[in-house]
């Protein structure tokens, strides 16, 4: 009877904890990226060889382009009224910047999507 | 056989009283929260590599190879550009009143809403990639203070 009630009140106090995971867009690939060649490479280039970017941007009559992929992963803890909740977001992200051309002329990259991690709220999260 | 009585009762009365508080907490976890939330979004602005950057000598190339990619770009006035480099991190409790459908973390990271909150750095180029000027602060700010039409593209 006693562990009967020890459960019912653990069903009751502990309605919900959770992890999830989200993702938007595809990821970059550090090889792909690694073919563009400022100086050399054309948008149509890029665009083959990266796919559609998600933002243009245009700079007078030069343009940049910028490729993201982001990771979330959120996890909570809900004790009744006391919730305990941790989200975090790293992004996957190149910038290729060209001239009046259509040239390459800058690409910068970082890839920290995958440094996102599951955590709670006290413990310390450090990139890799 | 009185005292073992009134002990059973106390504990009879402690047990009901904390029922109690378990069932009112129980049915208010939808009106009211107490929560402690930390939320962290994209990397810090290196600022060792920020103070290595220096308007008038420093270009495009150096920015890019100091801070990695921005996370934002826009045009300014005479063919100048203005890119951000910016993170979010918060930390602590928060009280939350008959809101159950918001949690106060993210749904999902969107790049237009979370300038607002971004702190950073933004650097402004002129037309020939050369550094004009570095401010730091609140990245919607600092967009806000110069951000202009996009010129017209002149037919060739």
């Amino acid at each position: 009877m006693r562990q009967l009630l020890l459960l019912v009140l653990l069903s009751i106090a502990l309605p919900g904890c959770y992890i999830a995971r989200q993702t938007q867009n595809d990821p970059l690939h550090a090889d792909r990226i690694a073919q563009l060649v400022p100086g050399t490479s054309t948008a149509a280039q890029v665009v083959e060889t990266l796919g559609a970017p998600t933002e243009v941007v245009q700079l007078g009559k030069r343009t940049a382009y910028r490729y993201d992929y982001t990771a979330t992963k959120d996890t909570g803890v809900l004790l009744v009224v006391v919730g305990l909740f941790n989200s975090d977001t790293r992004a996957d992200r190149v910038w290729v910047f060209f001239n009046e051309n259509e040239v390459l002329t800058h690409v910068a990259s970082s890839l920290h999507a995958k440094d996102a991690r599951y955590a709670m709220p006290w413990q310390t999260i450090r990139s890799r | 056989m009185n005292r073992a009585s009134s002990m059973a009762s106390a504990r009879a009365g402690l047990a009901l009283r904390w029922c109690g508080l378990l069932l009112v907490a129980s049915t208010s976890a939808g009106c009211v929260q107490l929560s402690f939330e930390r939320e962290v979004r994209l990397e810090p602005v290196p600022k060792d590599a920020l103070a290595d950057l220096v308007p008038g000598t420093s270009d495009l190339g150096t920015a890019l190879n100091r801070l990695g990619p921005p996370v934002f770009a826009w045009e300014l006035p005479q063919q100048g550009t203005a890119l951000a480099w910016g993170w979010f991190h918060s930390f602590g409790w928060r009280l939350k009143a008959s809101d159950s459908n918001k949690s106060g973390v993210s749904v999902s990271f969107n790049y237009d809403n979370a300038m607002s909150h971004m702190h950073g750095a933004v650097l402004f180029f002129d037309r020939d990639w050369r550094l004009t000027a570095v401010r730091e602060g609140v990245l919607s700010e600092l967009r806000n203070s110069s951000r202009a039409r996009p010129a017209d593209v002149e037919a060739d």
